[in-house]
């Protein structure tokens, strides 16, 4: 917790003035992101009935945020006027009265397009895959598959345009939205199915996946293998180098987790990947040598969520200081990812939290169970605000008694001659 | 998450003074495997006839700060192999080196499953100076045991059948060690009584130092502490500091 602290704000402020700190912006950051609370004044226009299973937040302007719910029903909210007193306006909605192209089942993944905010993808558990216009709120194109999907991603590297899709049966299909195409099918999970498929964040050829059986693949796209590297927790072939590189088929048996795989995340210096299992465990690797760094983070309570989405944030001036939110039960843990240490917990949901989505142009973190809550570090401002409030609201009482008004003028005459 | 066993700390840091001195190497890991080694080495010894075995919970739970730390120097150790580690269902455990090197001797020699000596001899000496220096890891595959080490169908079988490999899936298994099941059980009769006090009381809680006082010792053969940091490692029950002392309480530590 003492890496997230200010050191000394008076050292800083002179430091700064003699021109030797320029990096006040870096540490009030740092201090902000270890230091969340609930924003209490600050709701979105409620739009859901049943529990809201995914979100995204557009990456181009940190602006518009997806959400589905488990009915099939998709909206999007505006969260820019970050202040400390709003209501975010619903732009659009997408449900069976205003949209005769709805999801009919629950919504596993919502994609917004890397590059704009013009277009976005959903995938539902209706096995259907769309994709819609977001000016118009019209659907631009649809694919129908004959199995269940779970979950897909977009590369968010520019000039990509592929997405994958993860089955429960196994299958890996790759889409790419310009062309239409659906047939790629990478089989590279066994029957048990693929829980999760997430693209390398800076390579638009490499993803991982991660397996209901366990197992975390990194495929390459490119090659006719079905996966280049899978995830050890023994450190096998990364501790002893005179193992040779896995090519036997025994020794791809090894599982990361010893049951399904709840979420996988890159973190933002593209090195290294987290994942949660269902077996409570989270683990740090290194996804340049698929290594398993040796970090604990304790154990994790897992609930029947299928799919949770981490938010990590790392700060871009020092590497060290990252930190990741990770959905526990009704509460959010916050852990500083390279010692693994619990820093903070949130709590204000009332069910069980499936998404954190970190903002990291104004530093908040939106988190969802049954509603959409917003977190920032805006205690003080949180207090003062009501504090005025109280005193505002007692102002009339004092106004309404005329003695006490007549006694006070009495007084402070009374003052002004001594 | 801060917890100060006040008196444990203390009492495991007189114990650990005088080792380190003899060892010249202080680290929070060791100290606390030291600990439990010292305090159930006669048990061990006396009721179950083996060389002490450690969970790496019961780790966690006498420091209970920094399970990074504990993991890192123990993976240290392990490849430094000074301690092995193993798969149970109980958990991790682990056990120092040469109590296992003993524990694998004492075995092929005592068990008349294989006839020949000369083979025993053969098996022996791969083992102990090969395969078990040079696998720092839980659990090794088939074709690695008859390609890399030179084993064939029948040693492999052997080994299983003195308790040396246990099989984990088709051609893998897991190092382990012989002769497990009295230490199980033991263990599985300590959680049991110790659960069994805790869910008796009102609150199902009940004072570290009341608890100490409680008569175990018929049931927790290796001891109260190693019981005691085993039910509490193994997330069955949790310490809150209160200003009377620490108090023990049922069931996982809420978040």
């Amino acid at each position: 917790m003492d890496k997230y602290r200010v050191p000394n704000r008076m050292n800083l402020l002179r430091a700064r003035e003699y021109g030797l700190e320029n990096s006040f912006v870096h540490i009030e950051q740092t201090r902000r992101i270890a230091d969340f609370t609930l924003c209490k004044y600050r709701s979105l226009t409620p739009f859901h009935h049943s529990s809201i299973c995914t979100m995204c937040l557009e990456q181009s302007e940190c602006r518009y945020l997806l959400s589905g719910d488990a009915s099939g029903h998709i909206c999007c909210h505006d969260m820019f006027p970050s202040s400390l007193v709003a209501t975010h306006p619903v732009i659009f909605r997408i449900d069976r009265n205003s949209n005769r192209d709805h999801h009919t089942h629950k919504v596993c993944s919502l994609i917004w397009y890397p590059n704009d905010n013009g277009l976005f993808i959903t995938l539902g558990l209706d096995k259907k895959l769309k994709i819609w216009d977001t000016n118009r709120v019209k659907m631009a194109d649809e694919y129908e598959f004959g199995n269940f999907a779970y979950s897909a991603h977009m590369a968010q590297t520019s000039n990509t345009s592929l997405v994958a899709v993860a089955h429960e049966n196994g299958d890996l299909r790759l889409i790419d939205i310009r062309t239409g195409s659906n047939s790629h099918i990478i089989h590279s999970h066994n029957g048990k199915g693929i829980c999760l498929v997430k693209w390398f964040n800076n390579n638009p050829n490499l993803l991982a996946s991660g397996g209901a059986d366990g197992r975390v693949l990194f495929t390459d796209i490119r090659s006719s293998r079905t996966y280049y590297m899978i995830l050890d927790p023994d450190n096998v072939s990364t501790d002893n180098p005179q193992v040779k590189p896995r090519t036997t088929t025994a020794s791809t048996s090894s599982v990361a987790h010893t049951r399904g795989i709840k979420s996988l995340e890159f973190l933002p210096d593209n090195s290294h990947l987290l994942t949660l299992g269902a077996d409570s465990h989270m683990y740090l690797w290194n996804v340049n040598s698929g290594q398993r760094l040796l970090v604990n983070y304790g154990r994790m309570p897992t609930d029947n969520v299928r799919i949770k989405t981490l938010a990590c944030t790392q700060m871009k001036h020092d590497r060290t200081k990252s930190l990741v939110y990770v959905p526990c039960g009704k509460s959010i843990c916050a852990y500083d990812i390279l010692s693994g240490e619990r820093l903070t917990t949130l709590s204000g949901h009332l069910v069980s939290v499936s998404t954190c989505i970190y903002n990291r142009l104004s530093i908040e973190l939106y988190s969802c169970s049954d509603d959409i809550l917003v977190w920032a570090a805006i205690k003080k401002q949180q207090e003062n605000y009501e504090l005025s409030i109280k005193t505002q609201e007692r102002r009339p009482e004092t106004t309404r008694s005329l003695a006490q008004i007549l006694n006070r003028d009495q007084w402070s005459d009374d003052d002004d001659e001594v | 998450m801060k917890r100060s066993y006040s008196f444990l700390n203390s009492n495991s840091k007189k114990r650990t003074k005088t080792i380190d001195d003899s060892t010249k190497k202080s680290s929070l890991t060791l100290n606390s495997l030291q600990f439990f080694f010292v305090e159930s080495k006669n048990l061990f010894i006396n009721y179950l006839h083996m060389p002490p075995i450690i969970f790496k919970h019961q780790l966690y739970s006498l420091t209970s700060k920094n399970c990074t730390l504990i993991d890192r120097e123990l993976q240290e150790m392990f490849n430094q192999n000074q301690i092995r580690l193993f798969h149970s269902d109980l958990g991790i455990i682990l056990m120092f080196t040469n109590d296992y090197q003993l524990l694998v001797e004492q075995q092929l020699n005592e068990n008349n499953l294989s006839s020949l000596s000369i083979e025993k001899n053969r098996l022996k000496q791969r083992l102990t100076q090969d395969l078990l220096p040079n696998n720092k890891r839980l659990s090794i595959d088939k074709n690695s045991l008859e390609n890399g080490f030179d084993l064939n169908t029948n040693d492999i079988h052997l080994l299983i059948q003195l308790g040396l490999l246990l099989p984990k899936q088709i051609d893998q298994y897991w190092f382990s060690i012989p002769n497990l099941a009295s230490f199980v059980t033991c263990i599985e009769k300590g959680r049991r009584t110790l659960i069994q006090i805790l869910s008796r009381r009102t609150y199902r809680e009940i004072p570290m130092n009341e608890f100490r006082l409680r008569d175990t010792k018929t049931k927790c053969l290796l001891g109260f502490d190693y019981h005691i940091h085993d039910v509490i490692g193994a997330n069955l029950a949790h310490v809150i500091d209160a200003p009377t002392g620490p108090i023990v309480k049922m069931g996982p530590e809420k978040v």
